[in-house]
């Protein structure tokens, strides 16, 4: 799968239009609508390197580039450490160093963002968003979890501590 | 003569509430409630009503079968624009009479923060707490 703005070919142009809705992902019953001009690329999810002992990823990803870290959340939205039922693709957001990528069962393109009735999050629950900026219906049975640019890294990077030293080890 | 109010008496699973006859607006009878990952513990559910998703007072843990939803509406300030949020409550509403000298002290497991409690009532030998609905549906106050 292409990704959606190649940061290591400088020479491709990032498409505009890919860039001005969401990605929809969902795991667990939950779903969390991210932005796409977060997204690095989707890929499949069938073989992840194991973490070492110690490591709060759920795997890693063998890209051309090195191991990418993948994690996978809960349904409450914290780091799961193991899953309780299959998730195929994952969603790299791009990132400082390495794009980090979550584990999904399912990914959906909203390309439009206004196909996604976006509100802000009722007053007392607001407070325990925890980076969520809205949350919309998307179905009689299900609404999104909606995160703005950059909220989603920065709820990962506040849920994590990154591997670097892990990595030092796979690089080093 | 003693003064007596008219009240809406809510069965809200954690604890009886009352509103002014002013704060309920509709009943819903089938709500469409999406339970929600995050909250303080007495709400963590939203509920449809006109394409918006209100907050719903639902305890955790609760079922929500064959509960009804109480749409209230509230000002967070004279003149500012009217708020609405949801009470799950587990029989339908009642309209009672709430007579002067029955004030009590809200009981002190309630879930509901101080700021949050406008008065408490006796009926039925049971204390029953008038919410400030502001506070207990403002961003800022929830516990």
């Amino acid at each position: 799968m292409q990704p959606v703005d190649d940061l290591f070919a400088p020479e491709s142009e990032p498409v505009a239009a890919a860039t001005a809705g969401y990605v929809l992902c969902e795991f667990d019953g939950l779903a969390i609508a991210i932005p796409q001009s977060d997204v690095f690329a989707i890929e499949h999810g069938s073989e992840l390197a194991a973490p070492l002992p110690g490591e709060n990823v759920i795997g890693w990803f063998a890209s051309t580039q090195g191991p990418w870290p993948v994690y996978a959340l809960n349904r409450s939205l914290g780091i799961a450490t193991h899953l309780s039922t299959e998730r195929s693709f994952i969603v790299f957001l791009k990132a400082d160093t390495w794009p980090l990528g979550i584990l999904a069962q399912s990914v959906r393109i909203i390309g439009n963002a206004t196909e996604l009735t976006t509100q802000q999050i009722p007053g007392p629950l607001a407070k325990y968003a925890n980076g969520i900026n809205g949350v919309a219906r998307i179905s009689a049975k299900q609404v999104a979890y909606v995160f703005e640019q950059h909220s989603l890294l920065a709820l990962l990077t506040q849920l994590t501590v990154l591997p670097e030293i892990s990595l030092g080890v796979r690089y080093g | 003569m003693a003064n007596e109010l008219r009240a809406w008496l809510l069965d809200w699973p954690h604890q009886p509430l009352a509103l002014a006859a002013c704060e309920v607006v509709e009943i819903l009878a089938s709500p469409e409630i999406h339970h929600v990952p995050f909250g303080p513990t007495w709400c963590r559910s939203l509920v449809v009503w006109h394409s918006k998703l209100l907050a719903l007072a639902l305890p955790e843990k609760t079922s929500d079968e064959n509960i009804n939803v109480v749409i209230v509406a509230y000002q967070t300030a004279p003149l500012a624009p009217l708020q609405h949020a949801a009470i799950a409550t587990i029989a339908q509403p009642l309209q009672i009479q709430v007579r002067d000298g029955l004030d009590c002290e809200a009981p002190a497991d309630c879930v509901l923060d101080a700021a949050a409690i406008r008065a408490c009532f006796l009926h039925d030998e049971r204390a029953v707490v008038v919410p400030e609905l502001k506070f207990m549906f403002g961003a800022e106050i929830a516990a």
